[in-house]
């Protein structure tokens, strides 16, 4: 850092040099004392990734064999939803079967007139 | 920011001990290229001027470490933000006096939450009780501290640089990115608050 003159700025007092070898007593002798533990050490681990443990190993593998049966999955989900709609929209009251053996369309009433001896 | 680097940096071969020498700048990009050996040199290079600097905002405490860290790992993720000419120390000073900051509200905040005010005496409004005509090392140490927890933050950061550190106004001015006059009207008000915390317990020892 380069420093630009300031002629104006006001020069340190006998006060001021006091007050500051007071402050700076203590504070830079405990500064001296001090000691960070392993500094270096603990920066750099911090800021390297974590190494893999056998966990997210195996929740990796896993994960990548079981993707596409995910995907297949849900395209046979999506599959059924879509054809169940497309039948639901197109289903008749008697179905073709019915009409064919010339039976009732089946409801609730007619199962309950069904007789049971036939 | 993309910054070109030197040639002579490409080459896996340069030691450990090389890279002492080398200016600030030139250690940066070495880090930039993933050299954990230049990242170690910066650490060991400014620790201690870092370590007067948090000990002058938080006294000695636990925490000092934990900020330290925390200071290289603001600054190494921060690379990319800027282009270094000059010495990193003004930036590494910024970092390290706002994490203290930082610290030093959570503090606030817990002390506040959790104990009572006599738990940290630059947050207890009563001075440590000392007896003018024995005044230890230990009792000035415990004053000081005190004097420096009963500044506000940002005059205790103006003085922690200004006064302990000795850097002049304008470099103060700068690693604070404040205005010249701020700095020099926050270091008078904090000079008066901290003339009248050290007396009159103390005064006729320490002036």
């Amino acid at each position: 850092m380069r420093l630009r003159s300031r002629p104006h700025a006001p020069p340190p007092d006998a006060e001021f040099e006091t007050l500051q070898s007071v402050l700076r007593e203590p504070v830079l002798r405990d500064a001296a004392a001090h000691r960070p533990m392993l500094l270096a050490h603990r920066v750099g681990r911090a800021l390297r990734p974590a190494p893999p443990t056998a966990t997210d190993e195996m929740a990796s593998v896993l994960s990548r064999w079981l993707r596409p049966v995910m995907v297949a999955a849900l395209f046979v989900v999506l599959s059924l939803a879509l054809h169940n709609t497309l039948v639901t929209r197109t289903l008749a009251p008697t179905t073709a079967t019915d009409a064919v053996m010339g039976l009732p369309p089946v409801t609730l009433a007619t199962a309950y007139a069904l007789d049971d001896d036939r | 920011m993309p910054v070109t680097r030197p040639p002579s940096l490409r080459r896996p071969t340069r030691a450990g001990s090389t890279l002492r020498r080398e200016p600030d700048a030139v250690l940066v990009m070495a880090i930039r290229d993933g050299r954990d050996a230049a990242l170690r040199t910066l650490i060991e290079r400014y620790t201690p001027s870092l370590t007067t600097t948090v000990i002058g905002m938080l006294g000695p405490s636990a925490e000092v470490d934990d900020v330290l860290q925390d200071v290289f790992i603001r600054f190494y993720h921060s690379l990319d933000r800027f282009e270094l000419t000059g010495s990193a120390e003004p930036y590494l000073k910024r970092i390290a006096i706002n994490r203290a900051l930082d610290t030093l509200r959570r503090r606030r905040r817990n002390l506040g939450r959790f104990l009572s005010r006599d738990a940290d005496p630059s947050l207890s409004p009563d001075p440590p009780r000392l007896d003018p005509d024995n005044l230890e090392r230990q009792d000035r140490h415990r004053l000081v501290y005190h004097a420096l927890g009963m500044l506000s933050d940002k005059h205790r950061s103006v003085v922690v640089l200004r006064l302990i550190e000795g850097f002049s106004t304008e470099e103060t001015a700068r690693i604070l990115d404040l205005p010249y006059g701020t700095v020099l009207s926050r270091l008078s008000r904090a000079l008066s608050k901290l003339k009248q915390t050290l007396s009159p317990a103390s005064t006729s020892d320490l002036f």
